[in-house]
Formats: C-alpha cells, structure tokens, sequence
C-alpha cells in the first residue's frame, strides 16, 4: 500500500538501503576532490589526522543527530520540520531560509566546478561553456522531477564512476609512490593553529551534508528505518574514503611535493589528476578527470534533490510563495521547487557569483547550530515521544556533545577571512527579512493544521495518512 | 491586544540600534573621519559618518513604525543593517575596522528584526487547515494593526 501512499503529493518510492548509502556518500563525500588544499596548508600529517579526528567532533554528531531526527520526525523538508516542533514557526523558517539559500548558491559551486574540470581538458568559449552547464542542470533537474528512484540510480551509476579511479589510485599510489604520508606533520615554520586555519575550514566543508537526506523523508519508504540505517553506514565509509585517497595522493605526489598540491592544478601544482597520471599514466589521468567531473555533478544531482524540499515544504505550510508548493500528479515529485532551483542555477553559472559564495558558510553553520539546538529542546520537551533511532547518549552527554561542533562552527565563522565574516553576516540578516515579508503575505498555517506525515515515528498510518489513503486509521 | 508587548520590544531595541549608528557615526566624524573610501550615488559623497547618520535615522523611523506594523519597521531597521553591511564588504581593505564601526547597530537591528518576527506571528492569524490547491480559501482576518509588507 505504502508504494502509491501520498504525502501531500509526494510519492514513497522504495529506496534500498544500498541507494540510500549512495545518496548519503555523494552529498558528504562524492570522491575526495578539493582535499588538496588541506595538504597544502596543514601538511601531511595534520590532514591526515583531522581526516580521523574531525568527524567525531563535527561531522559524525550531525549524523547522529540527523539520524535521531528523521527517524522521530520523518517528514518532508526535513530540519525545517524538525525544528519546526522544537523551536516554533520563527527558528524554522531562519534554518530553513539559510539552508535553502545555501544550497541553491553551493549546487551551482559544483556546475562550475564539473565545468572548471571540463574546460581544463577541453577548450570551450564561455558560451559553449555556459551551454554544456545549463546542459547538466537540465538534465539532471529532469532526473529530478521524474523521481527519487530515478535520481537514486543516477547518484548509483555516479559514484560507480567517481569511486573506480579512486581505488585504482590508491593501490598504485601506495605501491609507486615514494611521499610520506605522515611526514612533515606540519608545514614548516607553522603552529598548529595557523596550520589548522584554512584545512579546518575546507574540512569542515568536505564533512558537511549529513542532515540532507533527511529533507526527502517524505518520499521514501520506511524514512524512519532507511534513513538512520544510511546515515550510520555511511559515515566509516567517508571517513575511510578520505584517509585512504589522501594518503594515496600524498604517496603519489613523491617526496617532499606535498607542499604543490591545489585542487585546481591548471596553472601548475599537484592535484589528484597529476597524481594520477603520476602513479598510472595518462590512461588513469583522463580516469580520474571522469571522476572529478562526475563527482561535482553527483553532488550536484543530489543537492538539487535535497535543496529544493525545505522550499516546497514552507510553500506547503504557506511561508513562502504558493507555486512552490505545487507537486507533479504524475511522479509524485516537487517539481517546481526544483525547477526553480535548476534555473537559478543556470543564471548563477553565467556569471561570476564569488560574492555569493562568501555568505554560504555562514549560512549553513547557522543553520546546523539551530538543528543541534533543536535536538536537545526536543529531548528535554518530548522525552518520551517515539524515536526509532536513538542517539546513544542521556541528554546531558548529548548536549556536551554537540556542543563542540557548536563551537566549531562559530571558530569557523571568525576565521575564514572578514569577506567570509560580513558576505555571511548579510545572508543571514536575509532570513528575518524573508521571514518578515513572507509571514505578511502568506499569514504562514498554525502548528496544529500542519500536513503532517503520512506516516507515525514507528511506521503506522496516521490520521492525515489514512485520509489520503481512504482508509479508516 | 497580542504581540503589542513584542512589539514595543522590538521598536525600543530598533530605535537604540539608530541611536548606536549615530553614536558611531559622531564618533567616527572625530576620531576617523576618512575610515574607508566613499561612495558616490547619485552625485552625493557618501562618507562613513554620512552613511552612519543617514542609516541611523532610518533604522529610528523603522523602529518607530514597527509599532504601527512590526513587518514594514522590521524590514526597515534591518534594511539598514544590510545597507551598512555591503558598504563595509565593498570596502575591502578596511572591512574589518568599519566593521567594528557597525557592529552595535548591526547587532541591535539583528535583534529587532528577530523581536519584530515574533511580534508578527503573535499579530497575524495564520491558517487553521492544510492548503487547498484548486482554491484557496481567503487569508483568515487579522488584528487590525498588522498589515502586509
């Protein structure tokens, strides 16, 4: 019954675990492109050893706590919802906004990356380059709109292309290479804290988006089961994924050239496509060049499926326009949201959007710092309500533990440069201006009269989703 | 009637981040009167202190009509924040230092629009059932001092 159940029309789809993993993978990892840097201005061993240890302070309590969340609120929009009933209407329209407008700035950072990688190989005018770009988002916004299953075997056939090159990599990056991994610790000259700098900045990115998954909740059966089971497989893998490629690319590199390695290489430097040629010869060079275009449009694919909910969701509980909120009869699908998203994608990467990008950390630290706010309100306010996937911890541990990528985020929001500090701080004074318009014109629905889930915590239809399913509850 | 005591909350605070940029303003007028290049709009010379002044006079009548409607005062108080903002970012060799110069007021209008936020849910009567695509029903009556942006 539950394959046509309808969640304010949106359509479950079955999503295997193993997609689901895939899903998970490729909006927090999706290969290791962009880890040279930290190379570069951390040094070897410092990298290597935020790869192991920054996950369980930053990346793997977003998890859990992402986990825990989807599981007691599987709704769709995800954490708009979920601190929806934790902090009220105003908090989660802010957590909303600012992911929103994060994600719809970062899915078009990775067409023009995919499109950077291309232009390296192939020489393109800036209007066959604009072409091939609005090429992808069409594409992949059809994917899209035509549905989750289709969009999870896109993301599968992605990463199958992006993780090859990399395990070839790293066989013969370990084999012929002559660099040391561990060695030096730190760039010379440097103390740790100059070295964690811009490493934990960049880091802090490559371990990000592991409350995504949970915005299709609406849309995916069993949400409450597959979703928390995803997130705690998936979360060894990224981190194995990254200690091994990064270890293979500083063994690759050779000695001592540690210090060369950008993630854009095109203007000389070591990135993982010069290493790979390096350690396998032109043939694993063009591999790994499939793989870094691959791997910015399986991120890309997979944040315009998870941006564009949080919009059709506020559309749904009348924050934000009406048309927003509509969903394709046919495929069960937000098609609006998504289009919307794929447009402003396309006029974003005809042009030069840096100044965009600078507010993009700040918005997204903000809104994580109110999820991990929302969890522990949640734990103290509801402690008995049903949470298939539990954090492991009393409440108390709980808080201490989020705490620290609290304070992460906010040591990231001082440290990345005061472009970074005042682009953001505009961004986020977007948020009670959006909300102060849009709360004027759509009067916004009360908590009570909510579309809920289809679905309870544990499973069961609830009243909404006996209604839509003409079935007595 | 609701929301009244949120709304002179977030007048007041809107009000002193006014106050706070024509605080700064005079004080920068003294102590560093060329802190960061102008802005030239319109024919005008738009220095630091001016555009503090200017804002800080905004950020007060913005204030003041929060208690008329807290969306059109909210959005007019942090209007001015932004305002100050993208003059601090479009200056960047002395982002950090005009900054500093802001931040009272920019904090204070963060604070009010947060305050004018709430005031708004509490004067605005949402809808009591899920939407209908076909035909929605008409907005449900609100006090009659909140109005639309």
């Amino acid at each position: 019954m539950t394959e046509m159940l309808r969640n304010q029309g949106l359509k479950r789809v079955r999503m295997r675990l193993f997609t689901a993993v895939i899903v998970v993978f490729t909006l927090t990892c999706s290969g290791s492109f962009g880890m040279e840097d930290v190379v570069s201005s951390s040094g070897p061993g410092l990298t290597l050893l935020m790869i192991v240890v920054l996950p369980f302070l930053w990346s793997v309590p977003m998890a859990f706590v992402a986990a825990e969340l989807s599981a007691m609120i599987p709704e769709a929009g995800g954490l708009y919802r979920w601190i929806r009933r934790a902090l009220g209407e105003y908090w989660s329209f802010q957590a909303g906004w600012w992911w929103t407008l994060s994600l719809y700035i970062d899915s078009a950072v990775y067409v023009a990356l995919a499109l950077g990688y291309i232009q390296s190989q192939l020489s393109l005018s800036s209007l066959e380059r604009w072409l091939v770009g609005v090429a992808i988002v069409a594409i992949f916004t059809f994917i899209n709109i035509r549905g989750l299953e289709m969009t999870g075997w896109s993301l599968t056939v992605i990463q199958v292309i992006v993780i090859v090159p990399f395990v070839l990599f790293v066989v013969l990056g370990f084999i012929k290479g002559t660099g040391a991994p561990f060695s030096p610790f730190l760039p010379p000259g440097q103390s740790v804290t100059e070295s964690m700098n811009l490493g934990l900045a960049i880091m802090m990115w490559m371990y990000a988006g592991w409350e995504s998954l949970g915005t299709l909740a609406g849309e995916i059966e069993n949400p409450q089961k597959i979703i928390p089971k995803a997130l705690m497989i998936a979360t060894p893998i990224v981190i194995v994924t990254y200690f091994l490629t990064v270890a293979a690319l500083i063994r690759a590199g050779g000695a001592g050239n540690w210090s060369s390695m950008v993630s854009d290489a095109s203007s000389g430097g070591t990135d993982f496509l010069v290493a790979a040629k390096i350690v396998g010869g032109a043939a694993l060079g063009w591999f790994m060049f499939a793989s870094a275009v691959a791997s910015n449009i399986g991120l890309y694919a997979g944040y315009l499926a998870t941006g564009s909910r949080p919009a059709f969701q506020m559309s749904r509980d009348r924050l934000f326009p009406r048309f927003l909120g509509k969903s394709s009869g046919k495929w069960g699908t937000p098609w609006v949201a998504i289009l919307l998203m794929g447009i402003v994608n396309c006029v974003l990467i005809s042009r030069e959007f840096t100044a965009l990008i600078v507010m993009d950390i700040f918005l997204l630290m903000f809104a994580y710092i109110v999820i991990f706010v929302a969890v522990i309100v949640l734990r103290v306010r509801e402690p008995n309500a049903v949470r298939p996937f539990r954090v492991p911890l009393p409440t108390w541990a709980l808080t201490i533990w989020v705490a620290i990528p609290i304070a992460i985020a906010v040591f990231a929001l001082f440290s990345n440069g005061d472009d970074y500090l005042v682009g953001g701080l505009i961004g986020v004074l977007s948020g009670p201006i959006a909300y102060l318009i849009f709360k004027a014109v759509y009067h916004g629905t009360t908590d009570q009269a909510l579309e809920g889930s289809t679905i309870t915590a544990t499973g069961e239809l609830t009243d909404f989703g006996a209604a839509v399913e003409g079935v007595s509850s | 009637m609701k929301g009244t005591a949120m709304r002179k909350y977030a007048a007041v605070i809107g009000i002193l981040a006014g106050v706070a940029a024509i605080g700064m303003g005079f004080y920068i007028h003294s102590a560093q009167p060329k802190l960061g290049p102008s802005w030239h709009v319109i024919g005008i010379l738009v220095t630091s202190p001016r555009l503090l002044l200017g804002v800080g006079v905004l950020m007060i009548v913005g204030g003041v009509l929060t208690l008329w409607n807290p969306a059109v005062g909210g959005v007019i108080v942090l209007a001015g924040a932004v305002l100050g903002l993208v003059y601090c970012y479009t200056h960047e060799w002395h982002r950090f230092a005009l900054l500093k110069v802001w931040a009272p007021a920019v904090i204070l209008a963060w604070i009010a629009g947060i305050l004018a936020g709430y005031a708004l849910a509490q004067s605005v009567k949402a809808y009591d059932e899920p939407p209908v695509y076909d035909e929605e029903p008409a907005p449900p009556s609100t006090d009659s001092s909140s109005a639309s942006a």
